[in-house]
C-alpha cells in the first residue's frame, strides 16, 4: 500500500505530524513524517489507518488549524496561506458517517412540526390540526385534540425535575391560539390515547407561527403573523387567578371547551413589521427572534426591550441558538443560506458563517443539543442536511423526504428526526457525531 | 324643421360655463391657481415641488397667458395628497401656539410644547423618488456635489446656512469618501478652474462629483440660498441612506463609530475588519482571508504605537477645530482596515500606490490629495497636527511640493508636484516622475472625462501616455499578484457543488472499504474532464456596416427625420473642421519651434 503511495508522489512532499484526542487503540505515532501534498481526507484516511493497522479500515476526518479538510493539503495550504515548510499538526477525528433510515410514519396530512425533545417520544404537529406523540417502536401513542386549525409550531416545556413521569408541551396553530398539554407519560399504552389540551392561550389576532419554551419551564413565547411576540405565563400560582377570569369569560361567552383554561398574554413584544418565524429561548433573560421582515432581534425578557437588531437580505423562517458558547445565532430562510451570527462580535453585523448548499428556502435548522459544530436544517428540496460549522460543506445529506421538508430535530443526542410535506416522520438513527 | 335646430342652437347659446373635461385647459393649471388649490403661499409651494421633483411644463397651447407657468393637474393632485403638507401646517399652528403662550407668560405650556415638536422628516420622499437603490445612485451625482459644496461654505446668518447645515454635510461627504476608499471605487479625477472632479464607481453605476477647492468661499449675492438650502435637506435625507446601504452592505456599522476617538475607533475597525474576514468564507475565499488576516495583524501592530502617539496629541491639541480633526480622522482609520480582505480580487490599477508612501507639503491641496492617494492604496502623511509619521521618515518615497525651493531634500525620494498624482490615477499607470518635478512647468492636465479617440483630436501628451501604457501591459504587470486566484463569490457556489459531491463519493466508497489508493488505480481521470466544460471559447462576431444601408436608409426618412439627421452630420461636420483647425495649429507651432 506505501509503494502506491509512493509512486503517486509527484513534488511536493510535506511533513506531517498526526493527534488526536481520541483513545489510546486509535492513536499513531507522534513523530513527524513526510506524505505527499496531493492528498485529501480519503487519503490521509487510508495513512492513518494503515498506521493504525486496523483490521477494519475506518474512516477519518481531518482537521488542520480547526478546519475540516475538504480540498487537498496542497490546496488547502495554499488558500490559508500556510507555510508548506514547516511540520503541519494535523488532528483527526472519525467521520461522520450517514445514519440510518427507519421506517418512515405515516400522517394523514403535512407534519409541520417536530420535537425530539423527550427521550422516549417524539412529538408531531400536523396539517390535520391534531398533535402525536410517537413511542420509540413507532406506535402512535396519543393524539392531541383540540386546535381548529393547522399546528404550524410545538415546542417542548423543560420540566427538569418531573421529566420522566410527564410530558409537557405547547403547540401553535393557525387558528390564532396556542395550547399547552400535558401527557403522563405511565399512561403509555399500545392503543392510541386521545387528549385535551389543558390550557388555551388566547390573544395573537392572526395566525401563530412560532413558540418557544423558557429555559425554566414557567412560560412560554409565540411569534405571530400579526407581527407581535407574546409572552405567556404557565405557572400554577397564577392559575387561580387565570382560572376565575376564564370562568368568567366562559359565562359571558359561553365556553368552548369546559375543561381547557383560558390564559392571556401577560406581554406583547412589538418591533417586528412581518411575520415571526422563528423563536429561542434558550437563555434566561433574552428571546431571539427572526422574522419575514428580514431582521433578526433580541429582546430582554425582563424589560420587554428590542436589544440587537441583526438584518438579513432576505426573509428568515427558522432561527437557533446554540453552537460555541450556546450563543451563536443560526439563521435560515428564504435565499438558501444558513447564515450563523455571533452577537457578541462588537462593531460588525456580518454572519461569521455562510452556509450553502441547499438549492431551496430553508425551512428549520436546529444547533445540535450538545455539539457545539453541528447544526441541522431542513429545506423546501427535500433534504435534511448536517452541518460541521468547521467546513464549508455539509457533512451528510438526507433525502428520503419525496417533497419539502418543513421540519427537522434531534432525537436522542443521536437520531435525526424530520417531518414534511409528503406527510411522512423520518427517523434516521445511529449518527455518531464525535464532539 | 328649423324649429328644433334653433332650440338647439339656442341651448348651446346658454351652456353654462362649467369647468373644461378635456384638451390643454383640463390639464394644464397655472401656478397661482395651484397656491389657491393647494392653500399655501409661493414660497412653500417652491419647496414642496423642489422635494417631490416636481416641475412646471410647458402646455402646447397656454390657455391662460404666455407669460405664466404652468402646471401639469396631476402633479398638483399629487402634491394635494403629500403628507409634508400637513406637517407643515401642524408645525405652523404649533409655532402659533409657542408665540402665543409666550406672550401670555404661560411658561410652563411653552416648556411642554417645546417637548412635542411635531416631526418633519423626508425619509418616505426618498423612498418615492428612488423605489430601487440602483435608482438612487444614478441620481447620486448632484446630491453628492451639493453636499461637498456645503461642506466648504462658510455659515452665513443673514442666508440662514447654519452651523448645523455646514456640519452634516461634512460628516455625510466624508462618510461617502471614506466608503470609496474602503471599497476602492474612485476612477478618475480631473482639477479644474471649478473644483475638483471625481467619479466613482459604485454598484455598477458611474457617479460623479465635483467638489470645490479648499479656499475660502465668498456666497454669490445671485444664488437663492433658500432654494440650495431645499435641496440640501432633500439630498442629506438621500445620502444618509444611500451611505447606510452601502455600509451595511459591506458588514459596516453606520454611522462608522469614527469620529469620537481615533485609538478608540481604530479598535472598533481592526475588530470589525477581523469580523469581516471571518465571515467571508465561502469555501476557497475563507482560508485567504484567514490568511491575511494574520498579515494584516501584523501590519496592526506596527501602526499601534502611531496610533497612540497621534492619539496623544490630538488630545493636546484640543483648541484645533473638532471638524479638522474628524476630517483627519476617518479617511485615516478607514483605509487603513480597508487594505486586509479584498485587495487581492481587485484589479492592479485600483491599487496603484499601494507600495508608496507620500508626505504631503503645507502648501499642496491636502483633502483632494488624501482622498485620491488612500483611494489608490497609498500611505499618506501630512506636514502638521496628528500626522502619522513625520517628514523625517525614511521610508517615505514620495514628496508631494508645491513650491520652487526646498528647505532640506532627502535623496532617497522623489519630490513632485501634485498633478503627478492626478496624471497617474487617471491614466491607471506610473508615470515618470522627471515631468512633474519642482520648478518644472508640468505636462498639460488633460482631462479623463474626454474620449480623445471619440472626439477624435489626440493631444500629444495623451499620444505619450498611450505608447506607456502600451508598454506596461507588454512587460510583466508590476502591481499584479503573480498568483491568481479567480474564483469569485459566484463559482464558489459551484465549488462547493463539486466538493460536496467528491465528498459523498469518496466517503460511501472508504465506506464500502475501498483503500484510496485501491480507488486512484480503478478511476477514470475525471478532474482534466471537469476543467474542460469550464473552458469554453468565446467568438466574436463582427457585422459590417454598409454603406448602402445609410443611403436607403436617409432615403426611407421622413422629411423631419431627414432634417434632424442631417443637422447632426453638420455637427460632426464642424468638430471636424474644429480638430483640422487644431492640427494645424500644432504643425505651425512646431515648425515655429523649429525655425528658433
Amino acid at each position: 500500500m506505501d509503494t502506491t503511495i509512493e509512486d503517486q508522489v509527484v513534488e511536493r512532499q510535506i511533513q506531517v505530524k498526526f493527534v488526536t484526542k481520541l483513545p489510546p487503540q486509535l492513536r499513531v505515532v507522534s513523530s513527524a513524517f513526510a506524505i505527499p501534498a496531493k492528498l485529501g481526507r480519503y487519503g490521509l484516511s487510508e495513512v492513518v489507518n494503515t498506521l493504525l493497522g486496523l483490521e477494519k479500515p475506518q474512516p477519518f476526518d481531518f482537521l488542520i488549524d480547526g478546519e475540516l479538510l475538504r480540498t487537498t493539503v496542497e490546496q488547502f495550504l495554499l488558500t490559508k496561506g500556510i507555510t508548506a515548510e514547516t511540520t503541519l499538526t494535523i488532528e483527526y477525528i472519525p467521520v461522520v458517517l450517514p445514519p440510518e433510515p427507519q421506517q418512515p410514519r405515516s400522517h394523514d396530512e403535512w407534519v409541520s412540526a417536530v420535537s425530539g425533545y423527550n427521550a422516549r417520544f417524539i412529538a408531531t404537529g400536523s396539517y390535520d390540526n391534531h398533535g402525536r406523540i410517537w413511542n420509540a417502536s413507532g406506535e402512535c401513542v396519543f393524539l392531541l385534540q383540540g386546535h381548529s386549525d393547522v399546528i404550524t409550531s410545538l415546542a417542548p416545556i423543560p420540566a427538569p425535575g418531573s421529566s420522566a413521569k410527564q410530558f409537557q408541551l405547547v403547540t401553535a396553530s393557525k387558528d390564532h391560539t396556542l395550547r399547552f398539554w400535558q401527557v403522563a407519560l405511565n399512561e403509555a399504552t399500545s392503543s392510541t390515547v386521545t387528549l385535551k389540551p389543558l390550557k388555551r392561550l388566547k390573544g395573537h389576532t392572526s395566525s401563530v407561527q412560532s413558540v418557544a419554551a423558557s429555559p425554566s419551564g414557567h412560560e412560554v413565547c409565540s411569534g405571530s403573523w400579526d407581527t407581535s411576540i407574546k409572552l405567556w405565563n404557565l405557572r400554577e400560582e397564577t392559575e387561580g387567578e387565570e382560572d376565575l377570569a376564564g370562568k368568567k369569560r366562559r359565562l359571558e361567552t359561553g365556553a368552548v371547551n369546559s375543561s381547557e383554561k383560558q390564559v392571556d398574554a401577560r406581554v406583547t413584544f412589538q418591533g417586528h413589521t412581518q411575520v415571526v418565524g422563528g423563536l429561542d429561548w434558550s437563555d434566561r433573560d433574552t428571546i431571539y427572534s427572526a422574522s419575514w421582515d428580514h431582521s433578526l432581534r433580541s429582546w430582554d425578557v425582563e424589560t420587554a426591550v428590542n436589544t440587537q437588531t441583526l438584518t438579513s437580505s432576505k426573509a428568515l423562517h427558522c432561527l437557533s441558538v446554540g453552537g460555541e458558547g450556546n450563543a451563536l445565532l443560526a439563521a435560515g430562510g428564504a435565499d438558501h443560506l444558513l447564515r450563523i451570527w455571533d452577537p457578541r462580535l462588537p462593531g460588525t453585523v456580518a454572519p461569521v458563517f455562510q452556509l450553502s448548499s441547499h438549492t431551496s428556502w430553508i425551512s428549520a435548522c436546529k444547533w445540535h443539543p450538545k455539539s457545539s459544530f453541528h447544526i441541522l436544517t431542513a429545506s423546501f428540496d427535500g433534504t435534511v442536511k448536517l452541518w460541521d460549522t468547521r467546513a464549508t460543506i455539509p457533512l451528510i445529506t438526507l433525502n428520503q423526504h419525496k417533497d419539502k421538508v418543513l421540519s427537522a430535530d434531534w432525537w436522542k443526542n443521536d437520531n435525526i428526526v424530520s417531518g414534511g410535506a409528503d406527510s411522512q416522520l423520518h427517523i434516521y438513527s445511529k449518527l455518531d457525531l464525535s464532539f | 324643421m328649423t324649429k328644433p335646430t334653433k332650440h338647439k342652437s339656442k341651448s348651446k347659446q346658454y351652456l353654462a360655463p362649467t369647468r373644461r373635461k378635456e384638451g390643454q385647459a383640463a390639464k394644464y393649471i397655472t401656478r397661482n391657481k395651484a397656491l389657491n388649490r393647494l392653500q399655501i403661499k409661493l414660497p412653500e409651494f417652491r419647496r414642496l415641488c423642489i422635494l417631490k421633483g416636481i416641475h412646471p411644463r410647458e402646455p402646447k397651447k397656454k390657455v391662460e397667458g404666455h407669460n405664466k407657468t404652468y402646471y401639469h393637474v396631476k402633479d398638483i393632485a399629487f402634491l394635494a395628497h403629500e403628507p409634508l403638507l400637513d406637517r407643515s401646517r401642524e408645525l405652523k399652528a404649533y409655532e402659533k401656539k409657542i408665540t402665543k403662550a409666550r406672550a401670555k407668560r404661560n411658561l410652563d405650556l411653552v416648556q411642554r410644547l417645546l417637548g412635542n415638536k411635531p416631526e418633519w422628516n423626508l425619509n418616505h420622499l426618498v423612498n418615492e423618488r428612488y423605489p430601487s437603490f440602483v435608482d438612487a445612485l444614478r441620481d447620486l451625482d448632484d446630491p453628492l456635489t451639493i453636499l461637498h459644496l456645503f461642506a466648504w461654505l462658510p455659515t452665513d446668518n443673514s442666508q440662514k446656512i447654519r452651523p448645523e447645515h455646514i456640519e452634516s454635510a461634512r460628516k455625510l461627504s466624508l462618510q461617502w469618501q471614506a466608503y470609496c476608499i474602503r471599497v476602492r471605487a474612485l476612477r478618475k479625477v480631473f482639477v479644474s478652474v471649478k473644483g475638483v472632479y471625481y467619479q466613482a464607481e459604485v454598484g455598477g453605476q458611474n457617479i460623479t462629483w465635483l467638489t470645490p477647492h479648499s479656499t475660502s468661499q465668498v456666497l454669490p449675492s445671485d444664488v437663492d440660498f433658500r432654494v440650495m438650502l431645499t435641496f440640501l435637506e432633500f439630498y442629506k435625507t438621500l445620502v444618509g441612506f444611500v451611505n447606510f446601504k452601502l455600509y451595511h452592505d459591506l458588514g459596516l456599522r453606520y454611522p462608522p463609530l469614527l469620529d469620537e476617538k481615533l485609538e478608540k475607533a481604530a479598535n472598533e475597525l481592526y475588530g470589525l475588519m477581523k469580523g469581516l474576514a471571518s465571515a467571508a468564507p465561502v469555501a476557497e475565499e475563507a482560508p485567504k482571508a484567514a490568511g491575511e488576516d494574520g498579515d494584516a495583524e501584523m501590519a496592526e501592530q506596527e501602526e499601534d504605537p502611531r496610533a497612540v502617539e497621534s492619539q496623544v496629541r490630538l488630545a493636546s491639541l484640543h483648541s484645533r477645530l473638532s471638524a479638522i480633526d474628524k476630517e483627519q480622522e476617518m479617511p485615516a482609520a478607514v483605509p487603513e482596515a480597508a487594505k486586509e480582505p479584498e485587495d487581492e480580487d481587485m484589479d492592479s490599477s485600483v491599487k496603484l500606490f499601494k507600495e508608496f508612501k507620500f508626505f504631503l507639503g503645507r502648501e499642496v491641496p491636502r483633502e483632494a490629495l488624501l482622498f485620491v492617494i488612500r483611494a489608490f492604496g497609498g500611505t499618506v502623511s501630512w506636514d502638521g497636527e496628528g500626522a502619522p509619521f513625520p517628514e523625517s521618515d525614511e521610508s517615505i518615497t514620495h514628496q508631494i511640493v508645491d513650491r520652487p525651493t526646498q528647505g532640506h531634500k532627502f535623496l532617497s525620494r522623489e519630490y513632485v508636484q501634485p498633478q503627478w498624482v492626478f496624471d497617474c490615477v487617471n491614466n491607471k499607470l506610473l508615470l515618470p516622475t522627471d515631468a512633474y518635478v519642482v520648478g518644472k512647468i508640468c505636462p498639460p492636465h488633460l482631462s479623463p472625462f474626454v474620449d480623445s479617440e471619440a472626439e477624435g483630436y489626440m493631444p500629444e501628451y495623451a499620444e505619450t501616455i498611450k505608447r506607456m501604457q502600451a508598454a506596461a501591459s507588454d512587460d510583466l504587470p508590476v502591481f499584479e499578484k503573480p498568483e491568481s486566484n479567480g474564483e469569485a463569490d459566484i463559482s464558489t457556489a459551484d465549488v462547493n457543488v463539486s466538493l460536496e459531491k467528491a465528498f459523498t463519493r469518496d466517503l460511501s466508497k472508504e465506506m464500502a472499504g475501498i483503500s484510496y489508493s485501491a480507488s486512484l488505480e480503478g478511476k477514470v481521470q475525471t478532474a482534466p474532464e471537469e476543467q474542460e466544460d469550464k473552458k469554453s471559447g468565446e467568438a466574436s462576431q463582427s457585422i459590417p456596416e454598409a454603406d448602402e444601408a445609410i443611403q436607403m436608409g436617409r432615403m426611407m426618412m421622413t422629411r423631419k427625420a431627414r432634417g434632424l439627421y442631417d443637422a447632426a452630420k453638420m455637427g460632426q461636420a464642424k468638430k471636424a473642421a474644429k480638430i483640422d483647425l487644431l492640427k494645424e495649429r500644432k504643425k505651425k507651432a512646431k515648425a515655429k519651434g523649429e525655425e528658433k
